[in-house]
């Protein structure tokens, strides 16, 4: 950590993330961090993902046309519609459409074959009525953010049965994104209670809290997940193997936690500042809460961050290996589990977009926290 | 050089440390803690800092000052020795206090620290850094509080109108004085200074300096300064005492330890000081050898083998720490026998040109 040179380096920063010096001086730390984290912009555009999928988490029911397990059996098998604003004989119209479809089976092979019938024009509709919901199951309502009327529309297409895939990838956001979240929840708990106790108490629980540590992660990841998950009782309800896939995540994902709250707690004993404050007659309590923790809570939130992509990664692993997650549930890994065989890929490459939503959620949340461990010292250049 | 006057003999003690030693642990140990050596990094030292003085602590890194200086705060646990501290008219016996005893003890000793930046909490304002002695021994607080921590900040040169502030916005010098602030705040009667000024810009050195020897005055402190610049000492102490690998050789008053050193290795101390004139020439006693290796000390004098007037009885037995002179201590077999040259009898040294 290079304090020393640490004054020169933040008045810089500070004449660029501040209007004035003088808001600088009395800055605290955290307001420090986020003037660093700012200037780091792909960080932004990453926090600004998060934003939206946070959005998506709190009212899939809103932003979704339709429900998770509605069927338009007349589209199944459905291609991605486009939107247009002009038509096949080139008018421009200010409210986009979508055209009609017919759809029929190829004689010769059976396959469901659906042409757009362009002689139909079905204008995109904002707040439009359609299936009745609970907002955050408070409130009756059966407004959707937008629809057709007279029609449907699937943006990203249908699976097998017709299912609107857009609407399916919005569920899952909110499964797999709350399941990353309780997972690093528990994984923080866990990471924190032992780290702290290996860190501050020290000798032989140290000692022991390391070895188990270790024998964790010394156990290869995948056939780990593979063997708890296989132990799962076959007729649980969604529900409890939601819960259970969490655990089972956050059971391996704390040990990573834990050391580093242990190095930061064994470092941060050995600073003046923490002898200066025992010298002062600080009883323990307040030397953890009121002097290290604030100075290694930033730490903290980093690898909260980074270790959220890969609970997400596991979770969709996971299920795609069809042993997490299983249908009627719904998260991205659930999605991706149907788009497995080759003929849905070669038939219907459109499954694959939930894919697309795991890839920015990871990249968003590394960005973050990229930006993130450089704004976590904020004293440094 | 200073211009206060040793103690005379019958200056009353303040704190008087007895055959302390501190150990650590080093090298590989098995499941079970035990095994691997001990490091001596303090192994026996005795010496005691007078009412009202400023007592110097001298010696080359990893000779142990630091240690000394912790472990007589307790803020280390000593292996083994006594410190007792003499407060009106009662001896505390620091070593055998338990934790809450020490916490109050703790109010009459305290600590500065050599790094500014890493002896100031990030996350706290210097009005809170300053006022937090105060506020968790139960002194004061709400106004009250504010005004002792404001009245301290501004003894200590620090401009009361950024208290509000945190440390991140002060150089190493204003920091220093937040750090001596907080360690005067609750008027202790005994300040470990643990190279104070090392970290600051020699400019900013000589503030701080007179900052701490004003405060002496203001407050009747006593000091033990701990420090390996020998021009720092020589201007800031009434007393010094010289380590070498964890014991004493030498204590002496200022003037007399560096113009008649009775020790070597004093002698090359103050021959190495470096002199302000890039023409004249510096022709430091040099020593031979390295330093020994602390986990294992050489057996006899720990000095004997990089002494250049080393003898037999040097190898055989440890000279102990005895008085010389009135209040010159030194601990060589051939004390006094030996032609030593001080700081003013090299071709030229700050010390000498003062």
């Amino acid at each position: 950590m290079s304090r020393t040179t640490g004054a020169a380096g933040v008045v810089g920063a500070a004449a660029k993330g501040s209007p004035r010096t003088r808001s600088y001086e009395v800055a605290t730390h955290w307001q420090l961090m986020w003037w660093k984290f700012r200037r780091h912009h792909m960080a932004i555009v990453g926090l600004s993902v998060l934003g939206i999928f946070l959005v998506i988490s709190l009212v899939p029911e809103f932003l979704a046309p339709y429900r998770a397990h509605t069927r338009d059996l007349r589209y199944a098998q459905g291609p991605p519609m486009g939107i247009h604003f002009f038509d096949s004989t080139g008018t421009f119209h200010a409210r986009p459409f979508v055209y009609g479809w017919k759809s029929e089976r190829d004689p010769v092979t059976l396959r469901r074959i659906t042409t757009v019938d362009e002689s139909k024009l079905y204008p995109m509709q904002w707040f439009v009525k359609a299936e009745p919901y609970k907002l955050f199951k408070l409130f009756d309502t059966d407004i959707h953010l937008f629809g057709v009327e007279g029609s449907k529309v699937h943006l990203f297409g249908t699976d097998q049965i017709g299912r609107d895939v857009f609407s399916r990838t919005i569920y899952a956001t909110r499964t797999s994104l709350s399941i990353g979240f309780i997972g690093v929840m528990i994984a923080f708990v866990l990471g924190l209670t032992f780290g702290g106790i290996s860190g501050y108490v020290g000798g032989m629980m140290d000692l022991v809290v390391m070895r188990v540590v270790e024998f964790i992660r010394s156990i290869p990841t995948l056939p780990l997940w593979l063997a708890l998950a296989a132990a799962l009782p076959r007729d649980w309800s969604a529900t409890q193997v939601y819960i259970a896939v969490t655990v089972i995540l956050a059971m391996i994902g704390w040990t990573h936690l834990a050391r580093r709250v242990r190095g930061k707690l064994l470092a941060l004993r050995e600073e003046d500042f923490v002898l200066a404050a025992r010298l002062s007659g600080c009883s323990h309590v307040r030397i953890i809460g009121r002097h290290m923790l604030p100075s290694f809570m930033s730490y903290l939130i980093v690898d909260l961050t980074i270790s959220f992509p890969y609970i997400i990664l596991a979770e969709t692993a996971l299920s795609f290996l069809g042993l997490g997650m299983r249908e009627p549930a719904v998260s991205w890994g659930v999605l991706l589990f149907s788009a497995q065989n080759v003929r849905s890929l070669v038939l219907m490459p459109w499954l694959l977009i939930p894919g697309l939503f795991v890839i920015v959620a990871v990249l968003a949340f590394n960005f973050v926290g990229d930006g993130a461990r450089d704004a976590a010292d904020p004293y440094a250049k | 050089m200073t211009d206060a006057t040793p103690p005379s003999a019958g200056a009353a003690p303040l704190l008087e440390v007895k055959d302390l030693a501190v150990h650590f642990p080093v090298g590989r140990r098995g499941l079970s803690g035990r095994g691997g050596g001990v490091l001596k990094a303090v192994d026996g030292v005795s010496f005691t800092v007078y009412r009202g003085e400023t007592l110097g602590l001298v010696g080359e890194s990893g000779s142990g000052k630091t240690t000394v200086g912790r472990a007589v705060l307790r803020a280390l646990e000593p292996a083994a020795g006594s410190v007792t501290l003499y407060r009106d008219d009662e001896a505390i016996d620091v070593t055998g206090l338990d934790p809450q005893d020490l916490k109050r003890v703790w109010r009459h000793m305290q600590m500065i620290f050599q790094d500014p930046y890493s002896s100031l909490n990030p996350s706290m304002t210097v009005a809170d850094i300053i006022g937090e002695p105060l506020r968790v021994n139960g002194v004061a607080s709400g106004s009250e509080l504010k005004e002792q921590v404001m009245t301290i900040a501004g003894r200590c040169g620090f401009n009361v109108a950024h208290l509000n502030r945190y440390p991140h916005a002060f150089s190493g010098g204003q920091r220093q004085r937040v750090a001596i602030a907080r360690a005067l705040v609750l008027h202790p009667a005994f300040v470990v200074c643990d190279e104070p000024v090392s970290a600051l810009d020699v400019s900013i050195q000589a503030q701080v300096l007179n900052l701490l020897k004003e405060l002496q005055g203001q407050f009747g402190l006593t000091y033990l300064f701990i420090a390996h610049d020998l021009a720092t000492v020589a201007y800031a102490c009434d007393r010094v005492a010289v380590m070498y690998l964890g014991q004493l050789v030498e204590v002496a008053p200022t003037e007399k330890l560096y113009y008649t050193p009775l020790h070597p290795y004093t002698e090359a101390l103050m021959s190495a000081i470096p002199v302000g004139d890039p023409d004249l020439p510096i022709r430091p006693v040099q020593l031979k050898g390295e330093r020994p290796n602390p986990s294992d000390p050489p057996a006899g004098c720990r000095f004997h083998t990089r002494c250049r007037f080393a003898q037999d009885v040097c190898v055989a037995k440890a000279p102990p720490l005895a008085e010389f002179a009135t209040g010159h201590y030194v601990s060589c077999h051939f004390a006094g026998d030996l032609d030593l040259k001080g700081a003013m009898d090299h071709p030229a040294s700050t010390v000498a040109r003062r």
